[in-house]
């Protein structure tokens, strides 16, 4: 090994790396309780290439070259493919469509050898971050465009969302809204975010409430602001038209828009999903989208069937836990895809609320210094892809890790570094090991 | 720029939803108990483990009943592939439409992925070809459970049999680890002990996956509990006697009950029409009991505890013995009986005519001479002690009480009748005056009239006087293994000697000597044991049902009786004729441990000799059990194989119907008036039960 090959490998962020290691051994432990039954060894199965622990052990081993890899290149080559890739990646995307094979009811895979299941939109979680990193570095010394930025950034990561939400990957398709976050950070108005919440908590009440009992409520939210405002109001004018146009336009949401999203957007099985996690049924025979095909679901289990399991199984998980392979509810399967989607469960079963708190400090203390890094960065490029894969641990690890204790609707995600499959692995640890690489790199200026 | 400060607001942001999801971890995990009842509901499935019953065995500690392991045949239809169904129903003999039948059922009442019982024990010859062939069947498995046998094919009806416990019982008593589907002993010993019997049920706690399939013990069976066997019962029953009794009734109806004057040990209890205890065992239970059930000659009737007759000549020597003790006789008293008693007016018949057949006690009872006991029984009711005959007659009852008639016996198995003696109320209800006659109760004196006594209790009172003035009550269990202190006070009250007081032990010795001069001179004369000399008194039982009952109570060896014996033969005739050479048989086979072989012939004409009512007997074979009769006689077993056909108890002998039909008038009438009253009886029986 070369100087200079020394000096990669000291300056690397040891935290970030120690941190990753110890996510991905919880993650292999989290597996194998899944898959441990009483005549299995561990190392007979470790080799063995035929259970799904075995394949995460090799995916780990695989992941840590690509890692290995991605350290020796160097930075700038990874810098000037950025468009390219992300080329790659909306073709790969748009090639799904036509050799798409379908697992688990979306076509968003394709497989290579038979071995590997591929799934692009993962990949381009990369591609995108990269791009939108790349475009921002380009436009920082361009002062007069400084208003376009905004657009054509929300294009970048708006096509791969899209795209995915044509595969019926709803899931891959929100965690594109955590981009948010980079944009954000570059300086889009605080308002929008303001704004975006305030619309989720009007749909998640005009579920809750009764119609009538929310028209009332904002209609006095609006007459408190009135009344509170009354002195400015009569100063200007406008304000008062303001809080009008405000609840004429919350009342809209609530009466059309609403139900529209329910019934026309979202599928009926998404549309169940986000009323059982309220508690209320959804009348499938509302939905207008694919009915053909979703009258067939109707008759399907429950629909909150699987969180219901996955809260029996933390749950009763209680304070310690059952202890290692003493997980019942694990051992009885009753878990649905426990292994990837719902491997919080394995965790939360077998070492109870004090191994879940541990594994939540670790896991914080990893994004935290994610965000450390990515801010201290003095590129523009290295800062935006610093925050763009802050924005998916933390929107993926919040949303995967909600849905298995009831916080959230189920959606099909993974947990990073957890879950077994390789695509989400290698994805994760391509996403990480680039930032790392650009920390390695902070002195130089990238464009 | 005022975008470097937004790092602090994402900070804020990220860790203010990791808080949340804190939260909410705490409030599932620990806040929450509903999950882990939850899960526990969901996961582990208690599997209840049956104890095996205990064994009751006879006083040579032979086992009267086992545990048998018998064999179920499992299904697991979602196993079930590339079956060779020809070859499978052929083994089992059934259709290939029988067997796409079950398979739809059980799939309907116990889902695809669970095992089910396909057939259920499985007799000898099926389990054998099975087990050549099972790994031919995907799907099918064997599997083991404990039934009861009964090795001897004898005493179902002290030993009981065991049912499914009912909604009721399971009402009643929620504490005592019954659950639906378990087996409780409805009947005989093994409802009286089944505490003893059952043992304790154990418990494993299996892990269950989200197809309601068993993955194993859970926790490595750390919380599993073990079941406790059974004890085991020690009773004084002697299977070789308790045989050759069933045997000796068979294609009758009546009983025997013989017991051990000097424990009260029960040696012997056997009713007829009897049942194979091991019919009820095995796929075909069902059939078997409903065709019981609905048997006009009631085969799971108990009649030797439940069956209430007059006395008749049997109660003569219990007459003579309160006459002493009232001292209205002595020993030398006679009475110059010609064939007739006049004292009343109506004369009434004895069967002797020839003078002197009545000259003292002895002889009296020897012949058996009615007069003799009438004279007697107005003696000790018009006795000058007494204001008036009500109450000499209430102190008649009092001594034949103390007997045992009129009362129950406390014999160790549910269900029994306690016969009827009149109070002396009811009689004057009866009679609408207290002013009474000697004369109106007569036929008591010679055990008529309303006086009835179940077999058991003749035999108790025998017990007394062939014990002089003592007795235990007739009981089966002489021991229980490792009793508790419930139980050890049961055995302690069964094993308490009671003494009747006011007898003096030498106004036994006439009666004793009477009833041995039965047996030289008298009414049973020509009945002879080799090298036994015996005690007995024939009885000839009138009643308004049809031929008279034959009864015989005897006792043996004379000097120091061993063994005691009561037999009914219903509507058979003379006492002579039927039960005494019955009940010479048991004192011979309990006595001699054989039968001398020069009285074997007499011995299987008795036993084949078909004494059943004609009438009860053509429905038995003609009407709702048509089908169960014609089972036994094609061989077409319905009983697990161990039980060989010959020892079924009811044999049908060939009859010809058109004979039946042509039966006459007066003939039929009695025997309507027969069977109905005797129904009469047996539901009130059941109503007791």
């Amino acid at each position: 090994m070369t100087l200079q090959e020394k000096k990669i490998f000291f300056d690397i962020d040891k935290t970030i790396l120690f941190l990753y290691l110890c996510l991905i051994f919880i993650g292999l432990t989290a597996v194998f309780i899944v898959e441990h039954n009483a005549n299995t060894s561990f190392f007979s199965t470790l080799f063995s290439f035929n259970n799904n622990f075995s394949k995460q052990f090799y995916f780990i081993i695989f992941s840590f070259i690509i890692a290995f890899i991605i350290i020796l290149v160097e930075s700038n080559l990874i810098v000037s493919f950025a468009y390219l890739s992300y080329g790659i990646g909306l073709f790969l995307m748009i090639l799904t469509f036509v050799i798409g094979e379908n697992i688990n009811g979306s076509n968003s895979w394709i497989s290579i050898g038979g071995v590997l299941n591929l799934q692009p939109a993962e990949l381009c979680k990369v591609f995108t971050s990269l791009a939108l990193a790349k475009y921002y570095s380009s436009m920082t010394h361009n002062a007069n465009k400084k208003e376009g930025i905004k657009m054509i950034a929300l294009i970048i990561v708006f096509i791969p969302a899209i795209l995915s939400i044509l595969q019926h990957e709803l899931g891959q398709a929100i965690i594109y809204l955590s981009f948010m976050i980079a944009l954000y950070r570059e300086g889009f108005p605080a308002s929008i975010l303001i704004v975006s919440i305030c619309f989720a908590i009007l749909v998640l009440a005009s579920l809750i409430i009764e119609p009538n009992t929310l028209v009332i409520s904002l209609i006095g939210i609006a007459l408190f602001f009135f009344f509170f405002n009354l002195k400015k109001i009569k100063k200007n004018k406008k304000l008062g038209w303001i809080i009008a146009i405000i609840l004429i336009f919350s009342v809209f949401i609530q009466r059309f828009t609403v139900p529209y999203i329910f019934n026309n957007l979202l599928e009926c099985y998404q549309s169940t999903r986000i009323y059982s996690l309220i508690g209320k049924d959804y009348d499938c025979t509302q939905n207008k989208k694919r009915i053909s095909k979703d009258l067939k679901l109707v008759s399907r289990k429950p629909d909150d069937y699987n969180v219901r399991q996955s809260m029996i199984a933390v749950g009763s998980g209680g304070f310690l836990g059952k202890g290692l392979f003493k997980s019942t509810q694990t051992k009885g399967k009753y878990v649905p895809a426990q292994h990837t989607d719902f491997i919080f469960t394995s965790i939360g079963e077998a070492f109870g609320f004090l191994g879940c708190s541990i594994f939540l400090i670790i896991y914080l203390t990893f994004i935290l210094r994610l965000l450390n890094i990515a801010e201290s960065q003095r590129s523009t490029f290295a800062r935006v892809y610093g925050y763009s894969i802050v924005g998916f641990f933390f929107m993926q690890f919040a949303i995967n890790v909600n849905m298995t204790i009831g916080l959230f609707p189920v959606i099909g995600i993974t947990l990073p570094f957890i879950s077994y499959g390789g695509s989400s692995l290698f994805t994760f640890t391509i996403l990480l090991f680039i930032l790392l690489k650009f920390d390695i790199d902070k002195q130089k200026v990238f464009r | 720029m005022n975008n470097q400060r937004r790092d602090k607001v994402i900070q804020l942001i990220i860790i203010s939803l990791f808080s949340i999801t804190f939260l909410q971890l705490f409030n599932l995990q620990i806040l929450n108990k509903k999950y882990k009842v939850a899960a526990e509901t969901n996961s582990i499935f208690l599997k209840v483990i049956y104890p095996d019953r205990g064994i009751i065995y006879d006083k040579n500690k032979k086992s009267l009943l086992e545990n048998k392991v018998s064999c179920d045949l499992i299904v697991t239809p979602s196993d079930v592939k590339m079956l060779d169904t020809h070859l499978f129903c052929d083994i089992l003999h059934i259709s290939i439409q029988e067997f796409k039948k079950r398979m739809n059922d059980l799939i309907y009442k116990n889902t695809y992925v669970k095992p089910s019982v396909f057939e259920g024990v499985l007799s000898n010859e099926i389990h054998a070809q099975l087990l050549e062939n099972i790994y031919k069947f995907n799907g099918f498995s064997l599997s083991q459970r404990a039934v009861r046998f009964y090795p001897s094919n004898a005493g179902a009806h002290l030993l009981g049999y065991l049912g499914e416990v009912d909604s009721i019982y399971l009402r009643k008593n929620k504490n005592d680890g019954y659950e639906m589907g378990d087996y409780i002993g409805v009947s005989g010993l093994e409802k009286q002990y089944e505490k003893t019997l059952m043992g304790q049920k154990g418990i494993n706690r299996l892990l269950r996956d989200n197809k309601g399939r068993l993955q194993g013990k859970y926790e490595n069976g750390i919380y599993d509990t073990l079941p406790t066997s059974g004890r085991n019962i020690y009773t004084g029953v002697d299977i070789g006697v308790q045989v050759i009794a069933e045997k000796l009734l068979e294609n009758k109806i009546g009983s025997v009950v013989a017991i051990d004057p000097k424990t009260g040990l029960i040696i012997a209890l056997a009713s007829s029409p009897n049942f194979n205890p091991n019919a009820l065992i095995g796929p075909n239970r069902r059939k078997a009991f409903v065709s019981m059930l609905y048997d006009t000659s009631k085969p799971l009737y108990n009649r030797s505890i439940k069956g209430m007759y007059p006395p008749g000549s049997t109660f003569k020597p219990l007459g003579g013995l309160i006459g002493l003790a009232e001292h209205v006789i002595t020993p030398d008293w006679g009475y110059p009986c010609n064939g007739n008693y006049n004292g009343c007016g109506d004369p009434r018949n004895c069967e002797h005519k020839n003078v002197g057949h009545a000259n003292n006690l002895v002889q009296a009872i020897a012949n058996s001479c009615n007069s003799y006991f009438l004279q007697v029984f107005r003696n000790t009711l018009d006795n000058n002690k007494f204001s008036s005959v009500l109450k000499g007659y209430e102190n008649w009852a009092t001594k034949v009480r103390e007997f045992g008639l009129g009362e129950y016996t406390h014999v160790d198995i549910p269900g029994e009748n306690k016969g009827n003696i009149y109070t002396s109320s009811q009689y004057v209800q009866d009679f609408k005056t207290t002013d009474w006659s000697s004369c109106y109760l007569l036929t008591l004196g010679i055990g008529q009239d309303r006086m009835t006594m179940t077999p058991i209790q003749l035999a108790k009172m025998v017990t007394i006087i062939a014990n002089e003035g003592y007795y235990y009550d007739p009981h089966f269990v002489d021991d229980i293994q490792n009793p508790t202190p419930a139980e050890q006070q049961i055995l302690k009250n069964l094993k308490t000697k009671h003494i009747i007081h006011d007898i003096p032990k030498e106004d036994y010795y006439p009666i004793i000597e009477g009833m041995y001069e039965v047996t030289q001179t008298g009414t049973s004369s020509f009945i002879k044991i080799p090298g036994i000399q015996y005690c007995a008194k024939t009885g000839t039982a009138q009643n308004p049902h049809g031929k008279n009952h034959s009864i015989f109570i005897c006792f043996a060896p004379k000097d120091d009786p061993k063994i005691v014996v009561a037999v009914v033969v219903e509507n058979a005739g003379f006492g002579s004729t039927w039960a005494g050479p019955i009940g010479s048989f048991i004192m011979e086979k309990y006595l001699n441990d054989t039968i001398a072989t020069s009285r074997m012939a007499t011995f299987n004409d008795i036993s084949n000799k078909n004494l059943i009512p004609d009438l009860i007997y053509k429905k038995m074979i003609n009407k709702d059990n048509s089908q169960f009769y014609k089972d036994i006689q094609n061989k077409n077993t319905f009983y697990i194989s161990e039980a060989p056909i010959d020892s079924l108890k009811v044999q049908i002998p060939h009859i010809d119907i058109k004979k039946k039909v042509t039966i006459k008038k007066n003939e039929k009438t009695k025997n309507n008036s027969n069977k109905s009253t005797k129904s009469k009886l047996n539901s009130k029986g059941n109503a007791k039960k």
